[in-house]
Formats: C-alpha cells, sequence, structure tokens
C-alpha cells in the first residue's frame, strides 16, 4: 500500500466515531474502550490537499480519533480535556464530492470536533455531551479497502439446477455489492464415491460426522485462510447444503439440486453469519434467511450492515 | 386448523430443515401432502419430503419410501435409503433390502449405513457379501465397519 495510504482506521459502534484500530483502540465516550466489531476497514490519506478535499484532520494520540482542529478549540476528548495532535500526520479527507466512490454520510462534530459516521438512527456518544452533531458539517467520503475471500472449488458431482459458475455468479452479486470479492482460487474434481452422498448428520456448527471429517481432508495444500466448497450429490438427510466443517478447514457443502444462493448462504454461515429470521417471522429478501433461499423475493438477497462488518472482520476476508 | 401445503413447504425450503421438530410439529396430517411433493418431479423438494415422511413414521410413509427405492432418479434412491432408517424395522428392511443391491454405489453405501441402525440377519447376510467382493473398495471397508460393529444378527 503507498506511504501515504493509512488503513486501520474503524468505526465505533458505541460512539459512531472513527478510530485508529492500532496497535491500540483508544477510550470510547460511551464508556471503555472503541467498539470496532462490526466496522469494515478503512483507509485515509495523508497529504494530497485539492478542491473538494479537506485537509488538517488529525490524529488524537489519546483516543485514537480523527478530529478537525477548529480556530480556539482542540474539541473535546474522551480520555479528558481537548484533542492532541501529537505525532499525527496531516490527513485529508473527500469532502462533498459525489463523484468519490466510497462510504458517505461521515461528518463532522461541531462539539467534540470528531469524525463520526451519521448513517445509523443514532448520533452516537460525543465527548461534549449527549449525541454528536453534524451542524455546519459538509458530507465526508471515506474509502473501505478492498476485500476478497478466496474459494477453492471441489466437484464430486457437478450441480444440475445451477451450475458452479452460475452459483459462483449469484455470490459475486450479492458479496461484491458489500465490498466483499470473490476470488475463484482452484477448479477441482474428486472421484469419491462413497463420499458424493455425504453424510452431515444435524448439520451442527462445530460437529462434523466421519464423512465430513474424510470429505473435509481433501483439501489438498489450500491455505487455512482460504475456503473450500464440495459440490456433491446430496446429503444425508437431504439439506441443500451444510457450512458445518471441521477446526482449520473452513468450507462447507453444496448439493447438485441447491438453488443458486445457497452458495452464498453457506459461506455467509462460514464467515460467521446465522440465520437472520425466525420461522414465525421470515424476511425472504435476506441472503441468510433460514426460510429457503429457494423463497428469495428481492433478487439479489440483502446482506445488512451488521452482518457484512462480521464477514469483512474474520480471518477469511482478506485485504487485497 | 387443516394443515396446507404452505405448512409443510415452510418445513422443507429451509437450506437445513429440522426434520425431527417438524415431524412432531406436523405429523400425520401431512402425510398426503409430502406424498403429492415426492410424486411432483423436483428431486430436492422431494428428497426432503422422503426425510420428513420417515420421521413422521407409520405405513403410508413406509408406502412413499417403497416407492422412492424404484425411482429412476437416483437422488430419490439416496433418500430412501438414508430415510428407511428412521422407520420400524419390518418396514425398513424390505425397503433396505432392495436399495442395498442398487446399481448405483453411492445409494448401496447409504443403505449400507443405514442397515447399521436396522441390523437384521438378512440385511447383515448382504453388507457381508458386499464387504467381501464389491468391487469398490471404499464400500468395503464400510460395509466391513458395519458388519463388524453390528454385533449378533437380529433375527
Amino acid at each position: 500500500m503507498p506511504a501515504h495510504i493509512q488503513a486501520g482506521w474503524r468505526w465505533c459502534s458505541k460512539c459512531q466515531g472513527l478510530a485508529l484500530a492500532t496497535p491500540t483502540v483508544g477510550p470510547c465516550p460511551a464508556g471503555g474502550t472503541h467498539g470496532t466489531s462490526g466496522s469494515a476497514n478503512y483507509a485515509v490519506i495523508q497529504g494530497f490537499p485539492g478542491a473538494k478535499r479537506q485537509s488538517n484532520w488529525r490524529w488524537c494520540n489519546k483516543c485514537q480519533g480523527l478530529w478537525l482542529p477548529a480556530t480556539l478549540s482542540a474539541g473535546k476528548c474522551p480520555a479528558g480535556g481537548g484533542h492532541s495532535s501529537s505525532g499525527s500526520a496531516n490527513y485529508s479527507l473527500v469532502k462533498d464530492d459525489p463523484t468519490v466512490p466510497g462510504h458517505t454520510s461521515w461528518r463532522w462534530c461541531s462539539k467534540c470536533q470528531g469524525l463520526w459516521f451519521s448513517g445509523n438512527a443514532t448520533a452516537g456518544r460525543c465527548p461534549g455531551g449527549g449525541g454528536h452533531s453534524q451542524s455546519g458539517s459538509g458530507n465526508y467520503t471515506m474509502a473501505q479497502l478492498p476485500q476478497n475471500i478466496r474459494l477453492h472449488v471441489k466437484v464430486l458431482t457437478a450441480p444440475t439446477t445451477f451450475t458452479v459458475d452460475e452459483m459462483l455468479a449469484a455470490m459475486r452479486q450479492v458479496y461484491n455489492s458489500v465490498g466483499i470479492g470473490v476470488d475463484c482460487a482452484s477448479v477441482e474434481t474428486l472421484n469419491l464415491p462413497a463420499l458424493n452422498d455425504c453424510d452431515v448428520g444435524q448439520c451442527i456448527k462445530g460437529s462434523v460426522t466421519t464423512e465430513q471429517a474424510q470429505l473435509f481432508s481433501n483439501r489438498n495444500n489450500v491455505a487455512t485462510n482460504e475456503l473450500v466448497v464440495y459440490f456433491v450429490r446430496s446429503t444425508v438427510p437431504a439439506y441443500n447444503g451444510c457450512a458445518a466443517h471441521p477446526t482449520g478447514r473452513p468450507g462447507a457443502i453444496v448439493v447438485s439440486t441447491a438453488t443458486q444462493w445457497t452458495l452464498a448462504h453457506e459461506i455467509g454461515h462460514v464467515l460467521g453469519l446465522p440465520h437472520c429470521d425466525t420461522t414465525s417471522s421470515r424476511l425472504f429478501n435476506r441472503l441468510m434467511t433460514g426460510g429457503g433461499t429457494g423463497n428469495i423475493t428481492n433478487p439479489p438477497p440483502d446482506v445488512i450492515q451488521s452482518e457484512v462488518g462480521t464477514m469483512k472482520n474474520g480471518a477469511l476476508t482478506l485485504n487485497v | 386448523m387443516a394443515l396446507t401445503m404452505e405448512d409443510v413447504r415452510a418445513a422443507l425450503d429451509p437450506e437445513e430443515p429440522r426434520y425431527d421438530e417438524s415431524a412432531a410439529r406436523l405429523g400425520r396430517d401431512a402425510l398426503p401432502l409430502l406424498k403429492q411433493l415426492i410424486r411432483a418431479g423436483d428431486p430436492m423438494l422431494a428428497s426432503k419430503a422422503l426425510y420428513l415422511a420417515a420421521m413422521i413414521g407409520g405405513a403410508d410413509s413406509a408406502g412413499v419410501l417403497s416407492e422412492a427405492a424404484r425411482s429412476e432418479e437416483v437422488v430419490l434412491r439416496v433418500a430412501a435409503a438414508g430415510a428407511a432408517r428412521h422407520l420400524e424395522a419390518s418396514a425398513a428392511e424390505a425397503i433396505l433390502e432392495k436399495l442395498v443391491d442398487d446399481p448405483d454405489v453411492g445409494v448401496q453405501k447409504v443403505a449400507v449405513r443405514s442397515i447399521s441402525e436396522v441390523p437384521t440377519k438378512r440385511l447383515l447376510s448382504k453388507v457381508n457379501a458386499i464387504a467381501e467382493s464389491h468391487q469398490d473398495r471404499a464400500l468395503r471397508d464400510i460395509s466391513s465397519e458395519v458388519a463388524l460393529g453390528a454385533g449378533p444378527p437380529e433375527d
């Protein structure tokens, strides 16, 4: 990554602020330290002023936040007193420029001088008291680092209802829309007739049958932070797919008669997503519905921000 | 209120149906609807319907599994072989006796696994024969494992 681009900035779900998460997260005005679970990995540019680029943003070494020094004001720092700019670079943010792709709705708070995300239904927590203010602020666009998953395809039986390519295309429709690339790293055919109708038991996370363990042992040098999908003829009992896998061998099984969204759904489980609904209240506009992806009503199905954060924060989603 | 196809589909449509919970909740009133799905031609749905029918149990469920065991669609025969282990022993034996001799190795394998739950003398005799002479090594190994694990055969 170019030296003037600094990654590792994270959104805090408690105060809605932006803070540098390495080497440590700083104190949060909502209490404790910043909560960055569910955040994308943001990059901030050092230098490079220009039209629609606002310079002089600084990192505070007390709270790790990004703040804009105003005349006669160091704002309010959750670590106490005003923010500090000691040791900070001069950062430039994209301001009021809808032509630049990225994550918009970031605002400057006139009370604490910090940068915060105004796109949720909360003004977060401001160290100046109450929620943050966006009064007088421009609309800042933040760059989210692209991330990929690397998927290795192992075919015991080629799927029949939808092809592997169709399932991958459907998966990319969903994943790409939230900034996650799907890199099909390899395709291999496996001749394992005894595992082609794989016993998956009750398909319980963290628990695999003998046959699942045997199937997943056919990983063939795939790295531990990469995923394998096994296309089989069927499972016993009959499922569309199963995301239960042995520890250290992340992957899923998809059957030959699965829907076009099953692959994306099962890999979603592997990335840490549970079902998003209940039997009494199904959400058929969502990828992670437990009611069956064959019932999806608004293709491509949605993945919401908290789910995206879970997917991106895991060890299996790699920075490009 | 009478059970509807919508109720049955809600149980079967998930990527990972919960067969035991659905069998307990829907009961034998679901069997005529499951039969419709098994015969309708969608192999994914039919496979799931077979498992649910077997979990519900009874003479009607044995009947649909027996019919599926004769299907030209191999995925249905696999499902029948896997689901049969949930039937009463006498009903399961008839179905598994046929499927353990299926021309498809996958169907045979699933039938052999099911026989570990229904280890009658007749079925174990077939498993032993597979363990001794089948051309597929993995199936021979699985059959040996089932035969050894079964202990004295039940009559």
